[in-house]
């Protein structure tokens, strides 16, 4: 098959970038444990008052890592503030009671979407004390502009 | 008569051909395949700051 000079420049810089584009997530997904939030975890969304979720809250996992189980529903999020000491760890475990929202910190990697079933989970660690605003950016309703909910990290 | 004729023509679109350059079309796919990776690579850096 005759290929034109241009041609064969063109296509080994596109398959050259293909290859390099996929060793990079291949390596970040298998040497280092990346994935997307959704851990196929489910949960039974009419009935979460029998769930994990019955008390949403923090529990401290060991010294410096939280586990944060949180509920997002119209238009907020239960609870509305939580507090951890700077440095921590925290997991968060987020599902909803209603439609779809999402769980966003900005300026952070911690932007996810939130499915009614599902459990939803990312992690951060806490380098800079401050408060930190969590919000929904996913169209959720007429009150979707107020919902939001607080971290305080703690000097 | 008519062989000659088809010759003719083949002569010519021989010409035709031989006259296309494929440069502007190098640097356009030289240039749109290094936007999308300077982007990709912006995007993958911002992602590594945030974590």
């Amino acid at each position: 098959m005759h290929l034109h000079k241009y041609e064969k420049i063109w296509l080994i810089f596109g398959i050259g970038s293909l290859v390099l584009f996929l060793a990079v997530l291949g390596v970040a997904a298998f040497a280092f444990g990346q994935q997307p939030p959704s851990h196929m975890a489910k949960v039974d969304a009419q009935n979460l008052e029998e769930s994990v979720f019955s008390e949403p809250g923090l529990d401290q996992i060991n010294e410096d890592t939280y586990r944060a189980r949180i509920v997002a529903m119209a238009f907020g999020y239960d609870p509305g503030t939580i507090e951890v000491p700077v440095g921590s760890t925290v997991i968060f475990e987020v599902t909803s009671s209603d439609v779809v929202h999402s769980f966003t910190i900005p300026g952070t990697n911690v932007n996810m979407m939130i499915t009614p079933g599902h459990v939803n989970m990312a992690e951060y660690t806490f380098d800079e004390p401050g408060e930190y605003l969590v919000l929904c950016n996913e169209y959720c309703g007429t009150g979707h502009h107020y919902m939001q909910m607080k971290i305080e990290v703690t000097p | 008569m008519a062989q000659t004729g088809m010759k003719t023509q083949q002569n010519q679109v021989q010409k035709v051909k031989e006259d296309s350059s494929l440069k502007g079309t190098l640097i356009f796919v030289m240039f749109i395949g290094s936007f999308i990776l300077v982007s990709w690579f912006a995007i993958f850096y911002l992602f590594l700051i945030r974590a």
